[in-house]
């Protein structure tokens, strides 16, 4: 697992390690129920048939009450439910960065590659430079068809869509190069899609921006 | 007609339901080979970085008939090969309540897979848009080959299908049930057939409405899909709002299917088949209420969304408590490992894996970044293959016998049972680790840590691929020297399995009853009382009106002599079934419960209707979506004129008053009302028409065309289907007035003209709406 | 039903529409004339589904169903019009 590059990408890890922690109990629970039953019910050469087995020609009688109905509810409500406290919060972080001074860098899809355009103007193709340890927002749209903007060491993509605007944001804490992927299929070209996000020291972004 | 049993000519025009249920289960698995070796080709391509097997746009096509192919054309229709076959079995009929539409239905579903399918070899190649056909890149400006033209006319003619299928199996289970068997005593699989057919209703016409539109964009130039105001958002909309509940419509089946099979070979009754059934039924209903998590991070307004995924959440619960009564039905078991029993426990082993990670899925905070990645592809394989297929591959083994008379090897069915699971397992359970890689991507970088999982996954496929050649040579050997199957191999209790294998044509010699204390008998019909009764197994016109059909799509593609042609067929065709002397008999009595009083037309009508309210509902809806989302939109009156409005209007509610009054007419025995009625009908519905035709031609004259703006677009689009409406009305009404004034519509026998008002009122109504929200406001 | 009262119920209906007509003509505010227009034609649509598709005569499934489908209509308008709300979450910046 990488260690936490983004506020966002921290609370995405943590939460799919939550789901993927309760979802592999309860998973291995009910399988293991499963197979426990089967093993243990499994026909034994001379065993009798059980008392209101199927039999030809009769419509079975029932089993299992409307109590029994409501603990199996219950068992199921209760685990679901656990697990989804802490998603709200998450999309809360997601959608709301913190309030200091935010760079909004728009984000075009086009068939096929990704442009930038910077708050001064700055245009940049497949590649988008952004400063370490500062809040980046991405205003993402499109130009032409369905994509989705996903930057994949980051855990976070968002669609972008003709004539909608949706925005994204990240506080990378190291620098270096990451990938920029779309993630919705658009075209012939979607495979290569791609781009860098490249994440600099400030100082340097600065000089790079100003240039 | 009769027709030899070992003729071809009898699979072409059969309207028995156990032919047709042949004729699906054989078709459905021909475009299962289809979809798999498009499967093969795919993850040959994506087994290491960089290879060249299949490029770019053929790995979309590929990708995107694979989707359709495999949802529409094969899982479902196998389970409805096995509804077709087992239902009327199940609940004591002697067929579906209307045969011929129901081989209809089948022509339809084959036609409209080879209309899909033929893409492949036009010059643009077929539909390669993704299965879920995403706006704008599925408009003329994006994609602007024929494939994705027939695409869609596939899919239409398979809408056209399930529509049928629908209306047939409705009836059929609320009419033509054996008295005693009451809605509770019904088999599960039955049941399940039952809400599967209901979600049919109720999704299928959302995406009608959205093909339609696609249609008129892409061969009109209207702007529905094209304009950002309408464009990716409206078309999510409408896909999914059909697209969750099919992918229960797909699942239900499958589930059900186990269910009908653990109790069998457990040797216990099924676990609480009331609380399942409750707890489907509302999983049924939900399904409904949940679409919008497939537009979790489409910039939806997010108390929207909030409510989606808490509903999200909530159907999970029903199919959690199905999964937890599969288990208890094992508790006190003595469970006999056949072949079905296998495929069920692990159908539920699978679905169970797949449920799971649907429900990381729902949260809105994980799905920013899940959405469009491998780990969904994993998902929906567990659920749709895993669970589903799974499930229904035990209903093959459980009901083989059944159909063909003969036993199948179980040792080979065991083998083809661990050869599944480990191909299934190997192949999808690794996409889990490719989280971060995108679908639908025909090749892949090396070095992102993706080549491990992809080479296993691509020798699952092998694995997985070889695993139904031992299913095929199972059952080719089984047909060639099977063992003979007798009455009853299993030890079942249901209907089906009492009489002989393969059952005769007419089911049952006498008439099944099930008495207060469940205990089921097959009762001789009095010789006496009871004339004898000669259903008609035969016609050849559903064949022949699903080619005209097909033809005439075609011919949208191929130019206007091939249209011309498809449209004699099929106008030709449908006069031939009009014509025709068809019987299908209907049980003198039975359960009827909670539509005893409602005949066998009138309950079709009425069902036909149920999803029509859907798909007005969509195109309407589109119209507000469109107009709210729009800057600008003209004030009423500008360029529509309310006078006009009104006067059709007045026109069409006194076309209602006739109709009503005809129908009065026959009901009393009064001719002179009947054809005075029917007359004044027709008159009056194609003055609406006329009219219609004058507004469009002066707007058309004022160079307001389709493609003239999102006002335009929508009141061309909505009227005009509104205006097919009434332009089907009156062939109908054709129709009733020659046989009206053939003097054959009487007091006893109005069954269809009553089935026309209902239409033609419903028409009414639609316009009702249509002319205030066009005209008025 | 006898003759009259199906004749009675299309007087209704043309009622009905006149009055849309008047309130589309009365000038009144736009949210006002929608709403009176469109109950208007509400109950003109009700009245010939239980007056003419004899709704009043058939068992009580058949309405069921008829609501269930226009429940899922409705469901479906105001899902898409619910969604175009405002931008998610950040549309302030
Ligand atoms: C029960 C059987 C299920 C079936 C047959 C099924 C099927 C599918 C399919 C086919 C897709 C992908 C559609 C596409 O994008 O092409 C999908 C996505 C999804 N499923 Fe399921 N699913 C099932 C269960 C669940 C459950 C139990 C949940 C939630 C608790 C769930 C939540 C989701 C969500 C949220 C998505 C959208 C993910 C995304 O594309 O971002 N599913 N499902
Ligand atoms: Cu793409
Ligand atoms: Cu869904």
């Amino acid at each position: 697992m990488t260690t936490a590059l983004s506020p966002v990408t921290a609370q995405w890890q943590e939460l799919f390690t939550l789901y993927l922690t309760i979802g592999t109990a309860v998973g291995s629970i009910v399988i293991a129920l499963l197979i426990y039953n089967i093993i243990r019910y499994r026909h034994k050469p001379g065993s009798p048939e059980p008392a209101d087995a199927p039999t030809p020609g009769k419509v079975p009688a029932d089993r299992g009450t409307i109590g029994a109905a409501l603990i199996l509810t219950l068992i199921v409500t209760g685990i679901l439910f656990t697990i989804t406290l802490g998603t709200m919060e998450t999309v809360d972080l997601i959608e709301k960065p913190p309030e200091k001074g935010t760079m909004v860098i728009k984000v075009h899809g086009f068939q096929w590659g990704w442009k930038f355009i910077y708050p001064n103007g700055l245009e940049t193709v497949n590649e988008v430079r952004v400063p370490r340890d500062e809040v980046i927002i991405f205003a993402v749209t499109s130009d032409d068809v369905f994509h989705k903007f996903q930057l994949i060491e980051f855990k976070i993509g968002v669609d972008a869509i003709p004539g909608k605007v949706i925005w994204i944001w990240i506080k990378p804490a190291d620098t270096g190069e990451y990938t920029i992927q779309c993630f919705e299929l658009c075209g012939v070209g979607h495979a290569f899609m791609t781009g860098r996000l490249i994440v600099m020291e400030p100082s340097e972004f600065e000089s790079w921006y100003k240039g | 007609m009769e027709i030899p049993l070992n003729s071809v000519r009898r699979w072409l025009f059969t309207t028995n339901h156990k032919d047709v249920g042949i004729l699906y289960f054989i078709t459905s698995l021909y475009f299962l080979v289809v979809g798999g070796a498009l499967a093969v080709l795919m993850r040959l391509q994506l087994m290491a970085p960089g290879l060249n097997i299949l490029q770019s746009a053929p790995f979309n096509q590929a990708v995107t008939v694979h989707g359709l192919v495999m949802v529409l054309w094969f899982l479902s229709p196998l389970a409805f090969a096995f509804a077709n076959y087992f239902v009327p079995l199940q609940i004591g009929a002697r067929d579906l309540a209307f045969p011929r539409l129901n081989a209809m239905s089948y022509w339809f579903y084959l036609f409209g897979g080879l209309l899909a399918a033929i893409g492949f070899f036009t010059p643009g190649g077929a539909i390669d848009t993704g299965w879920t056909v995403y706006a704008p890149l599925n408009t003329a400006k994006y994609s602007p080959q024929l494939g994705v033209t027939l695409g869609g006319a596939g899919l239409l003619m398979l809408i056209a299908s399930v529509t049928m299928s629908t209306v047939n199996f409705l009836v059929t289970i609320f009419r033509s049930r054996a008295p005693g068997m009451t809605l509770w005593r019904m088999p599960i699989y039955t049941w399940g057939i039952l809400l599967t057919v209901f979600m049919m209703l109720f999704a299928f016409p959302s995406v009608a409405a959205g093909v339609i539109m696609l249609a008129a964009d892409r061969l009109l130039g209207t702007l529905y899909f094209s304009s950002v105001e309408g464009g990716a958002i409206l078309w999510d909309h409408l896909f999914w709002f059909f697209g969750h509940p099919e992918v229960y419509i797909v699942l239900v089946p499958g589930l059900v299917a186990i269910a009908e099979v653990l109790p069998v070979f457990a040797r216990k009754p099924l676990y609480g088949k009331k609380i399942l059934i409750t707890a489907l039924i509302i999983g049924s209903i939900m399904s409904f209420m949940v679409w919008a998590h497939h537009m979790f991070v489409t910039g939806i307004d997010p108390g929207f969304r909030k409510f989606m995924t808490i509903t999200t959440e909530t159907i999970s619960i029903p199919f959690g408590v199905a999964t937890l009564a599969f288990i208890l039905t094992l508790v006190g078991a003595s469970i006999r490992f056949t072949t079905p029993m296998l495929f069920a426990l692990g159908g539920v082993a699978l679905f169970i894996i797949g449920g799971i990670t649907g429900v990381f899925n729902s949260s809105v905070a994980l799905d920013y970044y899940l959405r469009g990645t491998y780990w969904i592809v994993a998902h929906f394989h567990y659920t749709l293959v895993g669970g589903a297929t799974t499930g229904l591959i035990a209903a093959l083994y459980y009901w083989w016998p059944k159909m063909t008379g003969r036993m199948f090897n179980e040792k080979l069915g065991k083998l083809h049972f661990i050869v599944y699971m480990i191909g299934f397992n190997l192949l999808y359970f690794p996409m889990h680790f490719l989280i971060d890689m995108p679908r639908r991507v025909f090749t892949y970088p090396a070095g992102m840590g993706w080549e491990l999982p992809n080479m296993l996954a691509t020798m699952g496929t092998i694995v997985f691929a070889l695993s139904w050649l031992i299913l095929f040579i199972n059952l080719y050997q089984s047909l060639r020297k099977g063992e003979p199957a007798g009455n009853n191999p299993w030890g079942a209790w249901s209907l089906e399995w009492l009489v002989p294998s393969p059952p005769p044509r007419h089911n049952y010699d006498g008439q099944p009853v099930v008495k207060a204390d469940g205990t089921i008998t097959i009762q001789p019909i009095p010789a006496n009382g009871g004339h004898h009764i000669h259903e008609t197994h035969y016609s050849k016109w559903p064949l022949f009106i699903s080619l005209g059909m097909f033809v005439t799509f075609l011919g949208v593609g191929l130019g206007l002599p091939v249209l011309l042609l498809g449209a004699l067929i099929l106008i030709g065709s449908i006069v031939g079934w009009a014509k025709e002397k068809f019987i299908a008999v209907e049980p003198a009595e039975g359960e009827r419960w909670p539509f005893a009083n409602v005949e066998r037309v009138r309950l079709g009508v009425w069902t036909l209707l149920f999803g029509e309210v859907v798909l007005f509902g969509a195109l309407i809806g589109s119209y507000i979506f469109v107009r709210i989302n729009s800057a600008t939109w003209p004030a009423p009156g500008e360029f529509l004129n309310p006078m006009e409005g009104a006067i059709n209007t007045f026109i069409l509610v006194t076309s209602s008053l006739t109709a009503i009054l005809a129908l009065a007419g026959a009901k009393s025995g009064n001719q002179g009302l009947l054809r005075g009625g029917l007359i004044a009908t027709f008159i009056l519905g194609f003055i609406f028409l006329f009219n219609k035709g004058r507004e469009w031609s002066e707007l058309f004259s004022h160079g307001i065309t389709f493609s003239s703006g999102l006002p335009a677009t929508t009141y061309y689009i909505t009227t005009g289907a509104h205006g097919m409406h009434v332009a089907a009305g009156l062939a109908v009404l054709i129709y009733l007035i020659i046989h009206a004034f053939k003097g054959r519509i009487t007091k006893e026998n109005h069954a269809g003209l009553e089935g026309f008002d209902l239409y033609w009122h419903f028409v009414d109504i639609v316009w009702l709406f249509l002319f205030p929200l066009f005209y008025l406001i | 039903m006898r003759v009259v009262h199906y004749v009675a119920v299309w007087v209704g209906l043309v009622i009905l529409v006149a009055l849309e007509l008047v309130v589309f003509n009365a000038g009144l505010p736009p949210a006002q004339a929608r709403a009176g227009i469109i109950g208007l034609a509400s109950v003109a649509a009700l009245l010939v589904a239980v007056f003419y598709q004899h709704l009043i005569r058939e068992p009580r499934g058949v309405a069921l169903l008829y609501i269930a489908g226009l429940l899922a209509a409705l469901g479906l308008i105001i899902g898409m019009v619910v969604s175009l709300g405002v931008q998610a979450g950040l549309g302030s910046f």
